[in-house]
């Protein structure tokens, strides 16, 4: 065998190792990536709403909605974020008129905020008024894969560097009661 | 065979099936994607259709009148369309194609709901597409000879009873409650509220803080500086719907007004008069109605009914006990109100949808979907609104869903958690808010009064007499046109009074009003057991159930002219 025959049979093997196996591979972890992103969309969206419908947030509904996205095999990030309306009459702020509705001042809650309150709360249970705005952001945190496989051909670098992510967010229709 | 070849094989077979996966899963994404952004628009829109309704029935004076009521829930249903349409633009549809997605709207009211569906009209001969008849939570109880009577229910412990009991057609509408001993006093009622001086002429206006009482099912304010030289014609003045004073003539409600002077000040005696009421009233369906079961209750053709969601079966409903206490919501009274609203809810809204598919031109087969339990508790607790959709293709699928939005601060119900405490500082409260116990206990503050929530609502004032609706709610920021105020939100105090910024504000975590109810709440930080009938001398109890009895007896009620208090 000639030296160009067998550098010739170890390009092929390389090329078709990377087509029969890593290619399919990309492509099936690329779909499951998916999957999970449509599963932990659902999610959001379903524990976002049902904070919308009902004014409040349970421990339970956070414990399940943690659990629910946590089952596709990832880490997570949640970021909430909880607007709540200021629009007392009564008190005076430079930047909003009380006869306006738009111009309310909101002032917000964050996350850790959030948890902390849930935690600490007599039944574990916080309610919103009317009015108040609650969004939910959900990010991957490990790598996935398909990100490993991406990588291993170029890698992308910042902050849209996660694969599975879902957002969610709305206005609280009723004011909540325990 | 050469690895090239099984390499071009593998990728025959697998580029195909890696291609179809893709598509497919791409295209659930959008499907669910679609999914999401309908359920928001959804949503979004019925949240719209009850805040048309909040803010119309706030700010109409008449909107407990039943044309008015039909008028705000029209304009509702048509900001809900409205909005639906303007969120379903972008995607091609039309008002008119969107009313062809809705099968039925469910507006459920305190006494009776409204479901807005196509109808046969027999004066055209054709389907229209609009409200139909006002229909009642009743349901029908025979028991032998001497008993076939219907009871109308409402979203609290009020029934209606109509027809044959102990042999006698009776027709009475009270409230049921068991007798715990509450006493209550009277007391005075002031708030605050815009008067015109010369409607018609200028726009001047007057803000004054006044007392009040509602006789009639009508607010009377008392004029502020009045005395014993007073003409009794300049004494009190109802609200009319040109936002001026329309001073009290008639000589029976003179002689109710004076009679209910006490030291100079208008007291109102709703609140006691609701426990006498309600006392005698329950004393008589006791004895009367004592022994009707859920067994007894039957429908149109006199067959009973055994598909209640709940089965009570011989359990005896209008028998008051401890066990049986109707503002207990596990109670035999409260679970056979529920079953009676929900399967009269059901069956309409079956028959409206099955209705809606006969006359459908899109080739849908419309159907009730199935509400889960969750949102059933806010229909039959809440004033609601409860819209479906259903038939439009979203990628892979057909979306179908419904969307409950229940609504606690308006001018139709008063829940048990649609009252707010203000203190002697002029900050009002949630009854459970920790912070106004604490200060109440450590002798901070004073409870100063109790009210229904709405009246902590804006309320709107046409200055140039046009009708002043949501729409100036909203929009109406010309002070030349438009003037508001809170009649709760009062001048009062000094400056004026404000939300508290621990539970109505803020992301809440208050003492439930069960608890308030009971009498003694539970400190979870250390256990402690705090008698709220005695905080430092303060009853948060008798306060709160005070204005939650005031302000149920002062509602109006459909049924009243049965024989209200009878």
């Amino acid at each position: 065998m000639e030296l160009g025959d067998s550098l010739t049979v170890i390009i092929v093997i390389f090329a078709g190792v990377i087509i029969m196996f890593v290619f399919p591979l990309m492509a099936l972890s690329e779909r499951t990536d998916d999957i999970s992103e449509l599963s932990v969309q659902s999610s959001t969206t379903d524990f976002v709403d049902n904070v919308r419908s009902t004014g409040k947030l349970t421990l339970d509904d956070y414990d399940r909605f943690w659990q629910e996205i946590t089952s596709t095999g990832n880490s997570f990030e949640v970021e909430m974020e909880a607007q709540i309306l200021d629009e007392n009459p009564g008190v005076k702020t430079t930047q909003a008129e009380m006869t306006k509705i738009g111009e309310n001042v909101y002032y917000i809650l964050y996350t850790s905020q959030i948890e902390d309150r849930l935690n600490n709360s007599t039944d574990h249970i916080l309610t919103f008024k009317e009015g108040d705005r609650f969004s939910v952001t959900v990010r991957n945190t490990n790598t996935t894969i398909a990100q490993i496989l991406r990588n291993f051909f170029y890698s992308i670098a910042g902050n849209g560097t996660y694969q599975i992510a879902a957002q969610h967010a709305g206005i609280v229709t009723v004011n909540g009661t325990k | 065979m050469k690895l090239q070849h099984l390499t071009i094989i593998f990728l025959i077979i697998i580029v195909p099936i890696s291609l179809v996966l893709s598509a497919y899963i791409n295209s659930q994404v959008e499907t669910i994607g679609n999914q999401t952004s309908y359920n928001s628009n959804l949503i979004n829109a019925t949240y719209d259709g009850i805040k048309a309704f909040q803010l119309n029935t706030i700010n109409n004076s008449y909107s407990t009148i039943g044309n008015s009521k039909i008028r705000d829930i029209e304009a509702s249903i048509s900001t809900f369309f409205a909005s639906l349409s303007t969120n379903f633009r972008s995607k091609g549809y039309s008002e008119d194609d969107m009313r062809q997605h809705v099968p039925a709207i469910l507006f459920t009211l305190y006494d009776g709901y409204y479901i807005y569906s196509n109808y046969y009209n027999t004066e055209t001969s054709s389907y229209n597409y609009g409200l139909k008849p006002f229909m009642y939570y009743s349901c029908r109880y025979v028991s032998g000879s001497n008993y076939d009577f219907v009871v109308n229910y409402t979203l609290d412990n009020t029934i209606t009873v109509i027809g044959i009991v102990n042999g006698t057609y009776v027709t009475k509408t009270g409230h049921l409650i068991y007798d715990e001993g509450y006493s209550t006093d009277t007391e005075v009622l002031t708030e605050d509220l815009i008067t015109l001086d010369n409607p018609g002429v200028d726009t001047s206006y007057t803000k004054d803080n006044y007392q009040y009482v509602i006789y009639n099912n009508q607010k009377i304010y008392k004029e502020n500086g009045i005395d014993d030289s007073t003409p009794d014609q300049n004494r009190y003045f109802y609200y009319s719907s040109t936002y001026s004073k329309d001073y009290v003539n008639d000589l029976d409600t003179l002689a109710y007004l004076n009679s209910h002077l006490s030291g100079g000040n208008l007291v109102s005696d709703s609140a006691q008069k609701y426990y006498e009421e309600s006392k005698e009233f329950t004393n008589w369906v006791t004895s009367n109605l004592g022994n009707i079961t859920q067994d007894d209750a039957v429908d149109l053709e006199g067959n009973q009914i055994t598909d209640f969601v709940t089965d009570t079966g011989t359990d005896r409903i209008f028998l008051v006990s401890d066990t049986n206490n109707p503002l207990q919501s596990n109670s035999v009274f409260n679970e056979n109100r529920l079953c009676v609203i929900r399967k009269s809810i059901e069956t309409n809204l079956v028959s409206a949808i099955t209705n809606f598919t006969n006359h459908s031109i899109i080739g849908y087969e419309f159907a009730l979907p199935q509400l889960n339990e969750e949102d059933w508790e806010k229909i039959e607790n809440n004033i609601s609104m409860v819209t479906f959709l259903q038939g439009l293709p979203i990628g892979g699928k057909i979306y179908n869903n419904y969307c409950v939005v229940s609504n606690d601060s308006n001018e139709e119900t008063v829940g048990n958690d649609s009252i707010f405490i203000i203190d002697s500082s002029g900050t009002y409260h949630k009854p459970g808010c920790k912070t106004l116990i604490e200060q109440l206990d450590n002798g901070t503050v004073t409870i100063a009064g109790a009210y229904a929530s709405s009246d902590f609502n804006r309320r709107t004032v046409s200055l140039t007499g046009s009708d002043a609706n949501a729409g100036a709610q909203l929009t109406g920021t010309d002070s030349d046109t438009y003037a508001f105020f809170y009649p709760q939100v009062s001048t009062a105090y000094s400056p004026t009074s404000t939300a508290c910024y621990n539970c109505i504000v803020t992301v809440a975590d208050t003492y439930s009003t069960d608890e308030i109810i009971s009498g003694s709440v539970t400190d979870s930080s250390n256990g402690r057991a705090i008698d709220i009938t005695n905080l430092n001398g303060q009853n948060l109890q008798k306060a709160y159930l005070t204005a939650l009895a005031r302000a149920r007896y002062d509602l109006y009620i459909t049924n009243g002219y049965f024989g209200y208090g009878d």
